[in-house]
């Protein structure tokens, strides 16, 4: 079932995968707020799939804001002149 | 903008995820791609459905040139936008130095011709040949500490949400190894976040009202 190739880098340990595990555990917003020691694994990828997919959800959604705004915008609002200070450094 | 050769230092690429520096960078990107694909301009050139998909593969191809060719999640996202470029309206070439530093050849349908002569397009080749020949070796005998491992990634994730994270992180369906699939959800994740972040505070700036803080005070 598993691929033939590990890592590029070489074997990757249990102690990797643990610490994998455990950085995606403090990544959640869900699990920061249980404080939680060993969730199960299984649950926090389903969290991470939730939380992949509203990011995704966030990025449409200010995507959406900031086209509406930009089609707006004047030249010479204090946003544009903002974006072009920032464009020149 | 001045005409840029490929592989142009104007875009911002190649640190780690979490950083500040980071989300700065998509943000720089983000507003280059913004103005280079018109969005940014009150013409009434494209369509309120154009602009917003415009933002969004600005939005996107920041995020990818910024985090660079390191994670496959990266190049795989890369070679997404540059191969959806052609049914639209053509940006500039700020889309071309994304694609130069994150193209993965054999995955993009696009003729490669032009890549071919950029140095660094050639690296890139270089290594996602030796990349892709190594995947069609046949399986190696794995070491003890690999079938270990192996099995507790197996143990560890359910068939069924590894497929689920195959299909969000980008490029997830070309990773069979499920130890590669776990690192690049993390690293996906942070760096959604920081997208996310930088396109807030690229909001927040746009909607800040005539602010006396902007007055020089010099």
């Amino acid at each position: 079932m598993s691929s033939g190739r590990s890592s590029s880098r070489g074997n990757i340990s249990e102690d990797e995968i643990n610490e994998l595990i455990s950085k995606l555990q403090a990544l959640l917003p869900s699990s920061r707020r249980r404080g939680s020691g060993q969730a199960s694994t299984t649950k926090l990828l389903k969290e991470t799939c939730s939380y992949i997919k509203s990011l995704h959800r966030e990025v449409d959604d200010l995507s959406d804001r900031l086209s509406d705004l930009m089609s707006t915008m004047d030249h010479n609002s204090p946003g544009a002149e903002i974006i072009r200070s920032i464009l020149r450094s | 903008m001045s005409c840029s050769p490929p592989c142009s230092s104007s875009l911002v690429g190649g640190m780690s995820a979490g950083s500040k520096k980071f989300r700065h960078a998509i943000l720089k990107n983000l507003l280059l791609g913004l103005r280079k694909g018109g969005a940014a301009s009150s013409s009434r050139g494209m369509s309120l459905h154009e602009r917003r998909d415009a933002v969004r593969h600005a939005a996107d191809a920041a995020l990818a040139s910024a985090r660079g060719a390191t994670p496959r999640w990266s190049r795989a996202l890369a070679a997404e936008l540059s191969s959806s470029q052609h049914g639209r309206r053509r940006p500039t070439s700020w889309a071309d130095d994304a694609h130069h530093l994150v193209d993965v050849p054999a995955t993009s349908a696009r003729p490669s011709g032009q890549c071919k002569s950029s140095p660094a397009c050639k690296m890139v080749m270089a290594g996602c040949k030796k990349m892709i020949s190594r995947r069609r070796l046949r399986a190696r005998p794995k070491s003890r500490a690999t079938a270990r491992a192996a099995g507790a990634v197996a143990r560890v994730m359910a068939r069924r949400r590894a497929r689920a994270l195959r299909e969000m992180v980008p490029g997830g369906r070309g990773m069979v190894d499920e130890c590669t699939l776990l690192g690049e959800t993390l690293d996906y994740a942070v760096s959604l976040k920081a997208q996310v972040d930088a396109m807030q505070l690229l909001l927040r700036t746009l909607q800040a009202p005539k602010n006396p803080l902007l007055k020089p005070q010099q």
